[in-house]
């Protein structure tokens, strides 16, 4: 009678212990790169100078972005990395395998105020002409960018990568923003491009 | 007519068991789970296919099943088993956070095609 009851519990427990709640595991995964462009489609790459609308003196923005990333694409990708003056130039000149990249950049900047609260009188009442003022520089790039097949002109990826950046110091040269703009849109283009690994997390479920 | 306490115990385990619908995929479940933490994707594969086998209406299985597709880079599967998972349990936060990123990985990389 006693194993039999003893017996029982310890199934009763057992089924308690399968039907307990969910237990959820954070994991952190390597995932392979997602690529409109699948590995071995191509093996080359030509970058051609990007359009600029409204240039900021000085800076030849679009010749200066795609020099950049001729360079980081070429120290990435196994394949032949070139670079055009235009992108007709290529679409006209190479095979299939052979994908253009091509596209606008704007570069634009605005001086821009806010309240600095740290100096701000602790005592009141207001008295606006004390408030501190912060002025920050702000860099803006815009790039239109496309990817297409030199075998035929279409167009397989187009997107638009805007980046800002603020600089306490006003004076601070267009090139420097330039780069570090550039070297952004680097990073969210290449592993388009290349489909580069990224780590994600995701939740495992064991109930 | 006696009271038979261990009859009265078994019928409990019973009902428990017959309430419970997912009770025999837990096993395979969790070895797949520990399988995935030590990087042997395969066998998780293994483990959360033979989840599914015992318990086709596993959520929890097909959501595994899907992140295991993602990790090999098998899209479409990886979306087939998240939007199994969400038909199952529509209200699983978990497996809405998980497909949800999935959604804006592939979205995000590979833009707009035109």
């Amino acid at each position: 009678m006693r194993t039999a009851a003893a017996v029982a519990l310890s199934l009763a427990l057992a089924a308690g212990l399968a039907c307990g709640p969910a237990r959820f595991v954070d994991i952190r995964v390597d995932m392979p790169g997602v690529s409109p462009f699948p590995a071995g489609s191509f093996d080359e790459v030509a970058v051609a100078d990007f359009r600029e609308e409204a240039p900021v003196d000085g800076l030849a923005a679009g010749r200066a972005l795609a020099d950049y990333l001729a360079r980081e694409i070429d120290l990435a990708f196994k394949g032949t990395v070139t670079r055009v003056a235009a992108p007709e130039e290529a679409l006209a000149a190479r095979g299939g395998r052979v994908l253009v990249v091509s596209g606008e950049v704007r570069l634009a900047t605005e001086v821009r105020k806010a309240l600095d609260k740290r100096d701000l009188p602790v005592d009141g009442p207001f008295k606006a002409a004390e408030r501190g003022v912060l002025e920050r520089r702000r860099w803006t790039m815009t790039v239109d960018l496309a990817i297409r097949s030199a075998a035929d002109g279409t167009t397989l990826y187009r997107r638009e990568y805007r980046e800002d950046r603020d600089y306490t110091d006003l004076e601070k040269p267009a090139d420097f923003a330039l780069s570090e703009l550039s070297a952004r849109v680097r990073a969210r283009l290449l592993p388009v491009l290349l489909g580069t690994t990224t780590i994600e997390t995701r939740t495992l479920i064991a109930r | 007519m006696k009271p038979s306490v261990p009859a009265a115990l078994a019928c409990l385990v019973l009902l428990g068991l017959a309430a419970c619908a997912r009770p025999l995929a837990r096993a395979p479940l969790v070895a797949g789970v520990a399988a995935a933490r030590a990087d042997d994707w395969d066998a998780a594969v293994r483990h959360w296919t033979e989840a599914v086998h015992r318990d086709p209406r596993s959520a929890a299985a097909h959501n595994n099943l899907a992140v295991a597709h993602e990790k090999r880079g098998e899209w479409e599967e990886a979306r087939r088993e998240y939007e199994t998972a969400l038909r199952l349990d529509p209200d699983d936060a978990t497996i809405r956070i998980n497909f949800g990123s999935f959604k804006a990985r592939l979205e995000a990389f590979r833009g707009a095609k035109t």
